[in-house]
This record gives C-alpha cells, structure tokens and sequence, in this order.
C-alpha cells in the first residue's frame, strides 16, 4: 500500500514528495549522460567542440531528454517518495560517478526499469521509462564493446555493396570489410560506426520518441513499421557505402564534405517518416492532449 | 531530512561532473601510441626507424641482420583483411601478438577483447593510470633469426 499524505501524519509533509524524487533521479542521470558526451574522448573541450560533440551525438538523443523533461513532473502519483524511489536515485548517482558510457547506460537502465514496474508510475513516466531504456539501448549499441558485431555487420555490407556496385555496372569485390573498386583501383574499410547496423539503435529510439511524441504507445503493431524502419536505414547505409566506394573524390565528397549533411537529412527524414506511418489513422491510439485531460 | 537528500542529489550530481572531467586528463596520458611503442623497442635493444605512412615501424636488433616490423591494429577486427594479407605474405616471418602483457604467437581474440573490457574496468575504478587503447601490437620477426622470438615483447603493451 503505498503512503500518502494526510493531515493526521504531519511528520510525512517533511518528506520528500515522489515527484521531486523522479526529478532527481532523472537530473542526474541526465547530467552524467550529457557530461560524458560534452566531455567526448579528446582534450578538455572547447565551446565550438562541445557544441559539435553534442550534435554529433544524434538530434533524437536532444530530442528524446527534451521528451523526458517535459514530462518528468509528471512521472507519478503525487505523496511522499518511497525508499525505492529514494534509494534508485542514490543508486543511479553512485553508477553514473564511474566515468565511462556503459555507466551511463546501466543507470539509465536502471532508472528506466524502476519507472516501468513502480505502481505509482503513471503514464508520463511509462513514457519516461520507455525512452530511458531506448537510450541506454542506444548507449550499449553504439559503445566499443560491441564493435566485433559492427565489424561482422560491415563483412556483409562490404559484399552488399560489392554486388550493388555490380549492378552499376561497377567492377567491385569485398574481401572482409574491404570493398575493393576495381574500375577506380580504389577501396574503402567499412569500420565499425560506418557498418549499417550501428544506426539502428538510434533508429529505435527515434521511432520511440516520434511515437511518444504523439501520444501513441508503443504497440505489437508498430514493430512491421520499426522494422521497415531499420531495412530503410541499411538501405540508405548501403547506398553510401556504394557512393563512398566510387572513387576518391567522391569518396571525400560523401565522407567529409556535403554528402554528409545529405545522409544525415536523409536518415533523419527516414527515421520520422516510419512512426509518423505508423500511427497514421491510429484509431486506437490515444492523443496526447486526451492523455494531459 | 529534505534538505540531506536535496544535498547528498546535488553531491553526487557534482562529484560525477569533477570525475568525467578529472578522467579526461588522466586518460591522456598515454594518448602517443606510437612515441610508447619506440621508447619500449628501445628497451629491447632495437633501433627503430619510422613510423611509414602505414604506421608500420621498423627494427633493427644487433643480432639480426634482417629487420623486422611493428605495427597497431585495432583489436576489434576491423582490419583483419590487412592482417590476414601480413600473415600469408610473411612465410618468411614469425608473428607475435602482444596486447596489455600477453604475448602469442597465434591471435586470441576473445582473451584480448577481454584484457582490454578487465584493463578499463581497473582504469575506470582508478586502479590504472591510462586509458587502455583497443589497439595490439602486432611484431612480425624474421624467420631466420629465432632469437628474437625469445625477447620479452611485452614491454610493448605492459599491462599497467
């Protein structure tokens, strides 16, 4: 039975509220999140290299805290924090003081895990939750323990984009994560965070955040759209890689120049089209604003 | 009671800030990879020249007519074509593999992934000095000098 307010127990008014306590939680988390991709792998940052750091990171990682923030109030029923709540921001707090994005990521996890199965969550902090778990996810997927996987994944896409630049016309071989071009005598290596696998975990959490952002859950059904989600994002993965692969100016052109704030528009217009389908003509879905009500 | 929890919050909240950025200056310190993998050839008694422009340092130990070569590859397998290209042309040559102390003469992945996850682990809880870097050395020797195989190459990635 969970504790509530009332004037015959004073002594609970000196209590911390549950609402304030998610804030914390959420707060400290957040920093540390953010504090580690500010702080990035290199000097001690610079404004402009901050500013670049951040951007770098993703629009729908600035999207989704924006989400969680906006709805951190809200999170759950009002009454004192219980000492699970208490206790979760502390224990959060003490992760995320190890330095490193896996940290971050447990904590998140964490957090997210607590919101989901507290009872007094409402759905604001479901949404919280959810989208926590998303950005741990993302954290974990795109950190270099996983980089075996993206470097397996690049093998395939290497011989994807070998056979894609087959019918171009396009003398190609792979070998490893090697595309070798043989009409240009130019190659490239697909490393990990080229590989076409290592956007799909953004690719989730931009499908989560535009869900949200709606006022749809996330439902069974959304997972045919997630799903084209992800075969778009290989697709248009591959296609650089087969635009990379041409010959060096082009190379330069798609890998350091303007191309990439092309493929960047590209996956982002990509990656809001697929929920926006998705919950096109929802009828079951609810409206945010019916939700506020 | 409000006031504790408020101040412990913002404690925690400070402390993770100090220690991201406190972190940022030690793991630089072993951020010139190549100058480390120089200064312990030099342990060996091997005079280096280099690096090339494919990064490949070259050696020459006393005893040894024939030079031999030394190079970082990531650990991740991303440059494994290079390295299987290294290992078929080199008939002549004998291949070790040194990663945070360990020396092989055959790649053992999954042991080297885990040194590495072990090493920044004890770097993250502070009980190492520097970042490790997901890179190993690879040493390729000369077939006909066998003594060289015997030097203690693991000056060249020390595990602490």
């Amino acid at each position: 039975m969970p504790p509530t307010i009332g004037p015959a127990d004073a002594g609970l008014s000196r209590r911390i509220g549950s609402r304030e306590a998610g804030g914390w939680s959420v707060l400290i988390v957040a920093v540390a999140f953010w504090a580690n991709i500010v702080r990035g792998t290199g000097d001690m940052p610079g404004f402009e290299a901050m500013v670049t750091r951040v951007l770098d990171n993703g629009a729908f990682d600035v999207f989704a805290w924006t989400l969680v923030f906006a709805r951190t109030a809200r999170m759950s029923e009002a009454g004192p924090a219980s000492w699970r709540q208490m206790s979760t921001a502390f224990l959060v707090g003490a992760i995320v003081l190890a330095p490193v994005r896996v940290a971050a990521a447990a904590a998140l996890g964490v957090l997210g895990v607590l919101l989901l199965t507290d009872r007094r969550t409402l759905k604001a902090g479901r949404d919280v939750g959810l989208v926590l778990l998303a950005l741990a996810f993302e954290t974990i997927w795109t950190s270099q323990l996983l980089d075996p996987l993206q470097v397996f994944v690049g093998r395939a896409d290497a011989a994807t984009c070998a056979f894609l630049s087959g019918l171009l016309h396009t003398e190609a071989i792979a070998h490893a994560n090697v595309v070798e071009n043989l009409s240009t005598n130019f190659s490239i290596a697909i490393y990990p965070a080229c590989a076409s696998s290592f956007p799909l975990a953004g690719v989730s959490l931009a499908f989560l955040v535009m869900c949200l952002y709606q006022g749809r859950s996330p439902r069974a059904q959304h997972i045919f759209w997630l799903g084209l989600s992800f075969i778009a994002s290989i697709l248009l993965t591959e296609i650089r890689l087969v635009l990379l692969a041409t010959n060096r100016s082009s190379y330069l052109w798609w890998h350091d120049g303007p191309g990439v704030s092309i493929y960047a528009l590209a996956a982002l217009g990509l990656a809001v089209l697929f929920p926006i389908l998705a919950t096109w003509n929802d009828p079951s879905g609810k409206l945010l604003a019916d939700v506020r009500g | 009671m409000k006031a504790l929890l408020r101040l412990g919050w913002i404690t925690l909240i400070v402390l993770g800030i100090t220690i991201q950025f406190t972190r940022g200056r030690r793991s630089d310190a072993d951020s010139d990879l190549m100058a480390g993998l120089a200064a312990g050839l030099e342990q060996l008694d091997v005079q280096t020249e280099g690096p090339n422009a494919a990064g490949i340092l070259t050696g020459h130990s006393e005893s040894c007519d024939q030079p031999l070569h030394v190079m970082l590859v990531g650990i991740d397998g991303a440059e494994e074509e290079w390295l299987g290209g290294i290992s078929q042309s080199q008939s002549s040559s004998m291949l070790r593999y040194v990663y945070l102390g360990s020396v092989g003469a055959t790649r053992d992945r999954p042991a080297m992934f885990g040194r590495w996850i072990w090493a920044d682990v004890l770097f993250t809880v502070g009980l190492r000095p520097a970042k490790p870097r997901p890179k190993f050395v690879l040493v390729v020797l000369p077939k006909a000098c066998p003594e060289l195989a015997t030097l203690r190459w693991s000056v060249l990635s020390p595990w602490s």
